[in-house]
């Protein structure tokens, strides 16, 4: 399926919201996935194995605490990530497992001005440079929970392109409008005729 | 010569029993539109008009502007009369329409044909702008095709009575079901302000709703007639508008801040005006009398409405007494009127005086139709090391209003905006008892800002933002509508959205008003009826025709 950014990060709030995340993340969670999809990098199915990994668990044993660990077994990049805006600094960090940590790149790029250097992400099989202006994967993405290395970087690479259309496979697309689908109530009677103002037909 | 006036303070304006007051101005985007057609002197054409003699078929419009082609693809249906079903539940529609950027190819229309009669279920593409549907009036359809097939003219009250032959039911845009994203449109001058393409949709589907009347009656009999110019100009396009529209006012801080401040900036420079001249105080008057015309054409059957309309008459009296005494002698006679406005007329009238005043200054006011956008795409970030003191009062500056209310009351808490499974649209619900406190959307930001404040006082008041979103991730969206109303007073609307006494129409009259919408007619408390474009110029009259007048009806039409 081809989608607009806009669609994208709609249905990407959503199966944040879906899995558990507070709304203000979800925001946050929504622009890093389109940020990532901007660059051409197949974020849908990231959100999948993202949600699919931190699913059913309290959004208290994702976040990171002053020591940047989790009380759970796994943290969750993009709690990382809004957690490294806020300081809108990062010093060396190792983290443990996480989730998908090229979705802190966004956040790390947020925080840096074009003259600031940048940042590198490590994850062992692959990297991400981070600057101002630019996010660049090089080696593999992760698949599961990993540890990772945040360091501060001099000079970067910037991407070669942004893409404005996702292209979601079915299989993801199906499985991010499972998440996405716990946000909505039941129909019901009520809600159609109450909940809506429905009832009174328009035809006059 | 102007001196400084304030802006009215933000506790004044964004309150939702005044914003469910709001008229249409110069700064509407409708009028937005208008002016930049003539300016540029857009041209349009109908490059296709297949339609047959059931009503059945395929039109082209396009309109060009000096750089580029937009070309609005209508698809007219046989809409069986058992199927014209229930607005929130309708799956069919009389006529079916996408915008398309660019000249559409036949590939294009096939592609549209295949999709965009299915509305929400179809798909179009990122060569598309808007996508929506309209119904006919049936109470007037039938008369005016009766009348142009039988060689006359329809009858003119029957024509204002209702002031539209179809009704949108939805014009989407901005990146839903496919379309472009407004992002990779937004850098287009005659699309940077907002909703134009929307607006250029609306206006397109209206010159094809006329052509599709004067066909069926042509269809009818060979001696049927066109519609008199001045008669086919009295028709706008009619739109029910729901609640599935107010959330936007919510979730679109920055954008709602921009659209006001432009408004309550209009209003500060023309009060500033030191003097007036003749003209301009003429001007006044006569947009008076014809804001007059345009209350008479007014109808709702709304018990609420109602009540607000005969004060808006007597307020219309008593404005006609007090514009007699206007003289070009005055100092600052609109900051005076303002003044008197804001002691002797209601909300409906304080606030079309408002409008009428920019009315006579359109080389002072205009200009800030380029003020109102905003990129709503990237979340505003958040302050981390802004302290837990700092916030608090911040948080009572901006939401002291919220933190006087009972939370704990049932009539505070009493709804709740959550998102049905059935059309995936925006529905408000009774907490109490309705199942739908788990599926509840952030559009309380007055209560959310109350539990903020209330779990901020638990913390050491040097603690940073940062380490409290830490350990209150639930209340990050909260901190961040605190951002952004911290630089954009006008953002957040300084009213509890979930209380049990709230119309979901002042939400929906507010954005309403700002397209330029005119005669709002609330059919409950949570969806209201519009017209849109009555009274404009058609394409082919523009070029000689003021594109901005005709928001009022003409004090006498026919003279």
């Amino acid at each position: 399926m081809n989608l607009s950014l806009g669609e994208f990060q709609s249905l990407i709030a959503k199966a944040f919201r879906g899995a558990g995340y507070p709304w203000g993340l979800t925001e946050e969670a929504a622009f890093a996935a389109r940020r990532l999809a901007e660059g051409g990098l197949p974020v849908g199915a990231m959100v999948v194995r993202l949600l699919q990994s931190v699913d059913g668990s309290a959004i208290a044993d994702l976040m990171p605490d002053e020591q940047w660990r989790s009380s759970g077994p796994v943290l969750c990049a993009v709690c990382v990530g809004t957690s490294i805006a806020d300081e809108a600094d990062c010093e060396d960090l190792e983290l443990g497992p996480t989730s998908e940590p090229i979705f802190i790149a966004p956040f790390l790029s947020a925080t840096l001005d074009a003259d600031d250097g940048g940042y590198v992400i490590d994850w062992g099989e692959g990297r991400c440079y981070v600057t101002s202006g630019g996010i660049r994967v090089e080696g593999g993405l992760s698949v599961g929970p990993v540890a990772v290395m945040i360091r501060r970087q001099a000079a970067l690479p910037s991407e070669d392109e942004r893409f404005d259309r996702v292209e979601v496979d079915d299989v993801t697309f199906s499985a991010l409008a499972t998440f996405a689908h716990r946000v909505y109530a039941p129909a019901t009677e009520a809600s159609r005729l109450a909940g809506a103002g429905a009832g009174t037909t328009d035809n006059d | 010569m102007s001196a400084t006036v304030e802006l009215r303070p933000p506790d004044v304006v964004m309150r939702l029993a005044r914003m469910g007051s709001f008229h249409q101005s110069r700064l509407s985007f409708m009028r937005i539109l208008l002016r930049r057609i003539k300016d540029e002197a857009w041209t349009f054409d109908r490059p296709r008009f297949d339609i047959d003699e059931d009503g059945v078929g395929i039109a082209l419009y396009t309109a060009t502007t000096p750089d580029r082609t937009y070309t609005l693809v209508a698809f007219a249906h046989d809409l069986p009369d058992d199927m014209r079903s229930d607005r929130v539940i309708a799956t069919a529609w009389d006529c079916t329409f996408a915008l398309h950027d660019g000249v559409a190819t036949e590939a294009d229309v096939e592609r549209l044909r295949a999709n965009v009669p299915l509305q929400e279920v179809g798909r179009i593409s990122g060569d598309e702008l808007t996508l929506s549907r309209a119904n006919r009036s049936v109470r007037l359809w039938s008369t005016v095709v009766d009348a142009l097939a039988a060689g006359r003219q329809p009858d003119v009250e029957a024509v204002e009575n209702v002031g539209y032959l179809m009704r949108t039911t939805a014009v989407y845009g901005s990146g839903k079901f496919g379309a472009a994203d407004r992002q990779s449109i937004a850098d287009r001058p005659e699309l940077i302000a907002p909703f134009q393409a929307e607006m250029l949709t609306v206006y397109l589907i209206r010159t094809f709703v006329m052509d599709l009347v004067e066909h069926m009656a042509a269809v009818a009999s060979p001696d049927a007639v066109r519609l008199d110019p001045e008669i086919r100009r009295r028709f706008g396009i009619g739109n029910s508008t729901g609640l599935g529209m107010a959330p936007f006012l919510v979730t679109h801080p920055r954008l709602i801040n921009n659209w006001i401040l432009a408004r309550e900036e209009a209003l500060a420079r023309v009060r500033g005006v030191e003097s007036a001249t003749a003209d301009e105080v003429d001007v006044f008057r006569g947009f008076v009398r014809r804001a007059r015309r345009s209350v008479e054409l007014w109808h709702s059957e709304h018990e609420m409405q109602k009540v607000k309309l005969v004060a808006l008459r007597q307020d219309l009296d008593a404005l006609d007494e007090y514009v007699a005494t206007i003289s070009s002698d005055d100092v600052m006679p609109w900051d005076a009127l303002m003044k008197w406005a804001e002691t002797a007329l209601s909300l409906e009238g304080q606030e079309l005086v408002v409008s009428l005043m920019l009315e006579p200054y359109g080389p002072l006011v205009d200009e800030l139709s380029e003020t109102m956008h905003a990129d709503e795409s990237s979340p505003a970030s958040i302050d981390g090391s802004t302290t837990v003191s700092m916030v608090r009062d911040q948080l009572a500056a901006n939401y002291g209003w919220a933190l006087e209310i009972d939370w704990n009351s049932a009539d505070a808490n009493a709804r709740a905006w959550y998102v049905s499974e059935e059309k995936l649209e925006p529905r408000l619900g009774e907490r109490e008892s309705e199942p739908i406190g788990e599926y509840e959307q952030p559009l309380q930001p007055g209560r959310d800002a109350a539990r903020m404040y209330a779990d901020l006082a638990t913390w050491d008041p040097a603690a940073t933002l940062a380490r409290f979103l830490r350990v209150h991730p639930e209340h990050r969206h909260m901190a961040r509508r605190l951002t952004v109303v911290h630089s954009s007073p006008y953002s957040e609307i300084r009213d509890n959205t979930i209380d049990a006494t709230m119309l979901p129409i002042d939400m929906l009259r507010a954005k309403l008003a700002f397209f330029g919408a005119t005669h709002f007619d609330p059919r409950s408390d949570r969806w209201v009826r519009i017209n849109m474009f009555r009274g404009a110029p058609f394409p082919d009259e523009l070029a000689t025709t003021d594109p901005d007048g005709w928001t009022y009806p003409l004090e006498n039409p026919a003279a």
